[in-house]
């Protein structure tokens, strides 16, 4: 029976992350507004439901709900294309991000993972690049000022820290020896202890690239709101704005979710080997560890100004992080 | 003030017969003369290291058309007031100009800082200076019709036509650019170069600009060209109404004007109406006075700094809400005392609205025991930030030369290295009492102007300290009978002071003819207030000279070449207050 | 809507509301729970807005902290503040641009009827003169308690609205943008709509 292999179990799991991812982004956004909320002495939502956790539910609705204005002075065709264009990719990334082990469900195993591809970690920067276009586009097709500028910003910001990231990540690569995120959770050939502590020592650095090709505070230059009042979203009501709005949130998933791969193990942790489906739940507590980290940043560091953003990447981050990959060659090779 | 003398002197033996009189009204002395000597004068004032009036305080107007016994008079007057940093003198000049459309020469030479109080003449009274560089509206709209503090003018309520709709010129060029880059027209600025910039209309509703200020800023990619302040959308007609109610009413305006610092305005109000009656005010009303001040400027720079981090890290940085949180707790204690959170009219000519109730003092030494230990929390987070210096290290730079020739006042000017501050240069209140520091800086930058208003935070702790373990006891309305009201007592026995009661609670105080600027220090710099009284009950013409206002002028000169994000810092650090602006 | 299964025992006429309070309920609950302001401040009133919106008060714990500078993603307008001549047809705009569902909430003595400035040259007497006000909050300026009491009736109007009798989901609703002033203010007048719009086309505008 091919196609249950080929079609069914990878429609199912696809249908499920989606939903989940869903859910994540939703629940995502309340964990955010509690949090902040904590940092800054006060309560957060707690209206809707117990903890306040029927708020990101009405967030939903209302915006379903809401009005949908195309403003007559834009680019019709291109201002509706551009919040698609941005979820899509988005959503594509969790493609390759191995949420747990292999599990054996009516007979069958499956890898809890919706395409176990070679390339996954050029997967994801494939993807996660294309996600740009969504943004820019929007942008442009506002006619705003504000919404241009903010487009431009979010596409030079992109592509300054895709470079010390993708560095990075080969540096990160050149020890595990594989791209495909499967076996870099579990890998082929145990990986000896000194070089997983060097792996870690690039994690600061890959955390602030990260913040910045999510487009999070203090890095949130494509829509600061302070200078550009919703950056390239300016424009963009109801349904719309609120699929940039769950872009912004994937990429945080996104991007936690191939950190937590790549530098914590993945699903990986005690008693996974008995009992498998603990995995899922180490995942998401590392995801979730991950994202508190981006709250925490956003709640205590000032936002540095966007030329200084770009010299930090260019005179800092990069040199660095090419050392970095150098030493990791070295170091792979001789060690 | 005898020592004033000398400057007389000194300006007569100069320009002889050009100063066509001298008066002295309550120790301050006004010069009048014609318009055409206004600038020589103004520029000997200035220039002379021995008189040496580097600052000029406020430029404004009179229509004396209905003023009693000035009817064949010329009709207006331009006032201007100059003060030596050095000495705290002040003199005013004079110069009034016959005809319904006057013109008189600028001062803007000399002065760019005149600018703006020169076209708020022009807008308001219609007064035209000539030589002035861009001389249009600045509050009203454009095509307003009329020049409503002429005293003909009435008050409002009538029906005044104007448009402004999308079709207007002034907006022909928002929302059509980028496309149809043709589209583009010449914009209000007609100084701006619309076809290699990008215009960006900033405001009045934008995130940052701390109210309804309007900022058209020239774009050369990300960088200013040229920024232009738009104000006036919140511009309520202070003077005008002041012009038709009693001086005891005027405080409910004062509150309003500068929300965030209503005390402080509440105090300079008072004291220039208690300058012009004359009368004495018992110490312990000024020393509560003085802790209200202080407390206000404690709240006041608490709001800046949560607004102006805000500014630089968006509002999910915890410091925005811990400077509220702060702000609460001296909140609570305006409301104890006044019943009010932000517009308190507590302190009021003549004194205090009520005693301060018991547990004041308790209150106060609570924020005392707790401030300073958030102060340092507050500076532990921000000052030493690498993010924050950057942001603000070298940015929105003014000299002091600079500063002083835009009218600066308060934080900005002594960030650039000169300690003006009108509690120690003329002491009000008691302020000489008190041993504090002036906080200033020589950068001229926001970093410099963030470290002088968090150093100010400390000393008015300290300021308050003093005060508070030297809290006499006693009155707190003055004891003198042209403002006081006759004790309880007192009516059931004599018919004179019935009388009395009756009039002062009817019909008001009434000052004696003559004319007063009194200075105090506000949070943003130097808040004054220029009275005309015509021997009625209600001021003859008020003029506040806020340090909002003359501040925001400076926004285009530190933004230049800058980026618009630090546009944004530098609308931040100025502190404005749009009621303050506006008014 | 009309394809839902009949309910055994309710007259014909009000099968078709058994449904319809269900969906008013969720959709009510929706837009309360999630009603984001817009970051609009005139004058005091947004002093206390912003002390509102901090730490003591709070106004997150109704889900209502975003706060959008955009209107086109803003529920809720706080008009806070004295409302002047120069500055009432950028209100108009503002409000044009937000997206149905819409509400307004008069902050102040000022917004309300001009408060303390209302004889002055430059203001106008109230907002509600404009725009189609929802709430009104008194006080000059009204403490953030008061301020958040205004939220809550606000919150307790749209509760009782339904999806059936709301004007902006009817198909034969033009969502219709509210004139833009051009006379003095004062003396302008809803139902003079069509007038204005006459003199507006007059005067060249394209209405849209």
């Amino acid at each position: 029976m091919d196609w249950i292999n080929l079609i069914l179990i990878p429609a199912i799991k696809s249908v499920v992350l989606v939903v989940v991812l869903l859910t994540g982004f939703a629940y995502l956004t309340w964990f955010e507004r509690k949090l902040i909320g904590r940092f800054q002495q006060r309560i957060g939502p707690n209206r809707a439901w117990k903890f306040g956790l029927g708020h990101p539910i009405a967030d939903a609705l209302k915006m379903i709900f809401k009005e949908e204005i195309v403003p007559s002075y834009t680019d019709k065709v291109l201002f509706v294309l551009g919040p698609a264009l941005a979820i899509a990719p988005a959503l594509l990334i969790f493609a390759v991000i191995p949420v747990g082990p292999t599990l054996n469900l009516f007979g069958k195993e499956i890898p809890l993972v919706v395409a176990d591809v070679n390339i996954g970690v050029l997967w994801v920067l494939a993807v996660a690049g294309l996600g740009t276009y969504g943004i820019v586009l929007g942008g442009w097709a506002s006619n705003n000022k504000y919404s241009l500028l903010g487009a431009l910003r979010t596409s030079s910001q992109m592509l300054s820290y895709e470079l010390p990231m993708g560095i990075l990540l080969i540096a990160v690569l050149l020890v595990y020896g594989t791209l495909n995120l499967n076996q870099i959770v579990t890998p082929l050939t145990p990986i000896p202890w000194y070089l997983r502590v060097w792996i870690l020592l690039a994690f600061p650095f890959y955390f602030i690239t990260m913040l910045a090709e999510t487009g999070r505070k203090p890095f949130d230059f494509p829509e600061t709101e302070n200078e550009l009042v919703a950056g390239f979203q300016t424009e963009y009501g109801s349904i719309k704005f609120a699929l940039y709005y769950m872009t912004e949130y994937l990429h945080i998933l996104g991007a936690s979710g191939l950190a937590v791969t790549l530098f914590f193990g993945g699903w990986r942790g005690p008693f996974v080997d008995q009992f498998p489906i603990l995995g899922l739940f180490y995942f998401a507590a590392k995801v979730l560890a991950m994202v508190f980290l981006f709250i925490w940043a956003s709640a205590s560091v000032p936002r540095p100004r966007y030329d200084q953003l770009l010299r930090f990447c260019w005179t800092f981050l990069f040199p660095i992080s090419l050392v970095y990959m150098a030493v990791t060659a070295v170091l792979v090779v001789v060690m | 003030m005898a020592q004033t003398n000398p400057i007389i002197e000194k300006l007569r033996a100069r320009f002889g017969n050009a100063i066509q009189a001298v008066d002295e009204f309550r120790g301050e002395t006004t010069f009048t003369l014609a318009p055409k000597d206004v600038v020589p004068v103004a520029g000997f004032l200035r220039d002379d290291p021995e008189l040496h009036f580097d600052h000029l305080e406020d430029v404004t107007s009179v229509d004396r058309s209905r003023y009693p016994g000035l009817e064949n008079a010329p009709r207006f007057a331009v006032v201007y007031q100059f003060i030596s940093t050095r000495s705290g003198e002040r003199i005013r000049l004079k110069a009034p100009v016959p005809g319904d459309n006057p013109v008189v020469p600028t001062i803007t030479g000399l002065w760019p800082g005149a600018n703006w109080p020169e076209r708020e003449i022009y807008d308001l009274m219609g007064i035209k200076f000539e030589g002035h560089p861009d001389l249009r509206r600045i509050l009203l709209p454009h095509n307003w019709p009329n020049h409503p503090l002429r005293k003909e003018m009435p008050r409002g309520g009538e029906p005044v036509p104007f448009s402004m709709t999308w079709e207007d010129e002034e907006f022909r060029s928002f929302g059509t650019q980028i496309i149809e880059p043709k589209a583009v027209q010449t914009v209000p600025p007609k100084q701006a170069d619309t076809n290699r910039h990008m215009i960006l209309n900033m405001g009045p509703q934008h995130p940052s600009t701390h109210g309804v200020l309007r900022v058209i800023v020239e774009l050369d990619g990300e960088r200013v060209v040229a920024a232009y302040p738009d104000i006036g959308y919140l511009h309520s007609g202070f003077e005008k109404q002041a012009e038709s109610i009693r001086y005891k009413d005027f405080i409910i305006y004062t509150d309003r004007s500068d929300y965030v610092s209503s005390m402080c305005t509440n105090l300079g109000y008072s004291l220039a109406v208690e300058k012009l009656m004359g009368v004495e005010i018992p110490p312990r009303a000024q020393v509560i006075r003085v802790i209200m001040a202080e407390l206000q400027r404690l709240a006041s720079h608490l709001l800046w700094l949560g607004t102006s981090v805000m500014d630089a890290a968006g509002v999910s940085h915890a410091l925005l809400m811990y400077c509220f949180r702060e702000r609460e707790q001296i909140l609570d204690i305006l409301e104890l005392v006044s019943g009010a959170r932000l517009t308190t009219s507590y302190i009021r000519p003549g004194g205090l609205w009520h005693d301060v109730p018991p547990s004041f003092v308790e209150r106060v030494q609570d924020v005392l025991r707790t401030f300073p230990k958030r102060i340092a929390e507050y500076e532990r987070m921000v000052t030493d930030n690498p993010v924050w210096k950057r942001r603000t290290m070298g940015i929105g730079k003014l000299t002091q030369a600079q500063a002083q020739a835009m009218c600066c006042t308060g934080p900005m000017l002594r960030a650039t290295g000169l300690a003006l501050d009108y509690r120690k240069l003329r002491p009000y209140s008691g302020y000489e009492n008190y041993d504090f520091k002036v906080p200033t800086a020589t950068e001229g930058d926001l970093y410099a102007r963030y470290l002088c208003r968090v150093e100010e935070m400390k000393q008015s702790l300290r300021i308050i300290d003093q005060a508070l373990k030297n809290l006499p006891d006693g009155p707190v309305w003055t004891a003198d009978r042209k403002m006081a009201l006759p004790p309880r007592q007192e009516l059931d026995t004599s018919m004179e002071a019935v009388i009395h009661h009756f009039k002062l609670n009817t019909e008001g105080f009434t000052p004696p003819k003559g004319e007063i600027f009194d200075c105090v220090e506000n949070p943003r710099g130097q808040m004054g207030f220029y009275i005309v009284s015509d021997g009625t009950a209600h001021p003859y013409r008020l003029h506040m000279r806020t340090p909002s206002f003359v501040n925001l002028q400076s926004t285009d000169l530190m933004a230049r070449g800058g980026f618009i994000a630090d546009l944004v810092l530098v609308i931040g650090s100025i502190d404005i207050v749009l009621g303050d602006v506006d008014r | 809507m009309s394809e839902k299964p009949e309910i055994p025992g309710l007259p014909d006429d009000l099968q078709r509301n058994v449904f319809l309070t269900t969906l008013d309920a969720i959709y009510n609950w929706g837009r309360v729970k999630s009603m984001w302001p817009m970051a609009f401040g005139l004058a005091c009133c947004a002093i206390e807005f912003m002390a509102m919106m901090a730490s003591r008060f709070d106004l997150s714990r109704f889900g209502m902290e975003i706060i959008r500078a955009s209107p086109r993603q803003a529920d809720l307008m706080f008009v806070s503040g004295t409302v002047t001549k120069k500055m009432v047809p950028n209100i108009v705009r503002l409000y044009n641009q937000m997206a149905e569902p819409k509400y307004v909430l008069a902050v102040g003595a000022c917004a309300t009827s001009g408060g303390p400035f209302k004889e002055g040259y430059n203001v106008v007497s109230g907002i509600d003169k404009f725009i189609p006000v929802d709430v009104y909050v008194p006080g000059c300026p009204p403490t953030p308690e008061a301020i958040l009491y205004g939220v809550m009736r606000i919150h307790d109007a749209v509760m009782k609205q339904s999806v059936k009798s709301v004007p902006w989901y009817r198909r034969d609703q033009r969502n219709e943008a509210v004139p833009v002033p051009v006379l003095g203010p004062d003396l302008y007048n809803p139902k003079d709509r069509e007038a204005l719009k006459r003199m507006l086309r007059e005067a060249g505008a394209d209405l849209g």
